[in-house]
């Protein structure tokens, strides 16, 4: 997974002015290793790599949700 | 029903049946969002020259062949010569799940392989590829991600040694490495991605440096940093305790093996950031274990 340009980081950060300091970098840093991990598992081996969409989704997945919504809104 | 099949060999690789082999290919359609069901058509496949253009940069990149780059990773004379690289791009296809070999992520905005599909795609146009190189030009995603390799661990492999656990560089797949790369791909992103899709899931993974990565083959986790990194067979290599001149963040568990120029981050890590990409080349650890798993494949 490519890592995010500067001006990428940039963006998401400026698009919360309430944040408190350091908050949305702590944020994204999180979001990313839950993203990047997505694809150290291999999605045709054992539970959890669908789990988006599956009743139960692991933490994992149900964590990178929440914080997708809280950094980007949707 | 395919309109136009251009399948060229750039490289013809080792004259033997199943040589290594790396094959581009311009995605037709796009499952969008990713894991959806839901396809739309992808431009890449009618806009020959940004295609071939992509292609290009792509195999430089692989190569060690930009100006000013410093990781020659397929330029070894050991591998270079024997690998095989073939770029297919067919016009004319429907809009389908088997023709869709990228998503878009929504999580990440990424592009993701859809790796069944890759496969299934260039072996129906006579191609097996260990690793497969999807081309989108999704007018929206970017940015690209990889799948390491799911290996045939029952088959044929060479032994090797991670850290005193007997594992296997596998000559064959079940699936090969596939990565989802943007046709503007640029830095020494394609490189980074081969790094992911060359790799195993079962043998030997190699991760991202620039978030704080569960262990794998390139990083492991603990404080304090310890001096020994680990052992690849006969070869012991020491931890980077300074990760890159980057530093390690508040909070990380995880550290790096050390550099080959530690002067530049690795490959693996935030080469984007670097201010100097170009200059980036794949730790000790990760660059000697790609030169073994290239080298069991081209010899098998």
């Amino acid at each position: 997974m490519r890592p995010l340009s500067p001006q990428e980081k940039r963006r998401v950060i400026q698009s919360h002015p309430e944040a408190a300091p350091g908050e949305i970098e702590s944020d994204l840093s999180e979001y990313e290793r839950l993203v990047s991990a997505m694809f150290q598992r291999d999605p045709d081996a054992g539970p959890g790599f669908r789990a988006f969409t599956a009743p139960e989704p692991d933490p994992e997945r149900l964590r990178l949700a929440e914080l997708h919504a809280k950094l980007f809104g949707r | 029903m395919a309109g136009n099949v251009d399948l060229q060999v750039l490289r013809p690789g080792a004259t033997k049946p199943n040589p290594y082999t790396i094959c581009l290919v311009a995605n037709p359609a796009i499952e969008a969002p990713w894991q959806s069901f839901q396809f739309i058509p992808d431009p890449m496949p009618g806009n020959g020259p940004a295609f071939d253009a992509a292609v290009r940069y792509a195999i430089d990149c692989l190569f060690g062949n930009l100006p000013g780059q410093a990781e020659q990773l397929l330029a070894e004379p050991r591998i270079g010569p024997f690998v095989r690289i073939v770029s297919l791009r067919v016009t004319g296809l429907p809009v389908s799940d088997a023709n869709a070999l990228v998503g878009e992520s929504v999580f990440g905005s990424l592009l993701a392989p859809r790796r069944t599909q890759m496969d299934a795609f260039v072996r129906s146009f006579g191609v097996t590829a260990d690793v497969i190189f999807a081309i989108s030009q999704s007018s929206t995603f970017t940015r690209e991600s990889a799948f390491p390799t799911t290996d045939d661990d029952s088959g044929p492999g060479d032994a090797f040694q991670l850290d005193g656990i007997g594992l296997a560089h596998r000559h064959l797949f079940t699936v090969p490495g596939t990565v989802a790369m943007h046709v503007t791909t640029r830095s020494i992103t394609p490189l980074h991605e081969f790094g992911h899709a060359a790799s195993s899931f079962t043998n030997g993974q190699i991760t991202d440096l620039y978030v704080d990565s569960a262990p794998a083959l390139n990083c492991k986790a603990g404080r304090p940093i310890p001096i020994s990194f680990g052992t690849l067979d006969a070869f012991a290599f020491q931890s980077d305790p300074v990760r890159d001149g980057l530093g390690y963040p508040p909070g990380w568990q995880s550290y790096h093996c050390e550099l080959i120029d530690p002067s530049h981050p690795a490959v693996m890590d935030d080469y984007i950031n670097s201010g100097a990409a170009l200059a980036c080349r794949h730790d000790a650890i990760t660059r000697r274990f790609l030169v073994d798993r290239l080298i069991a494949k081209i010899n098998r």
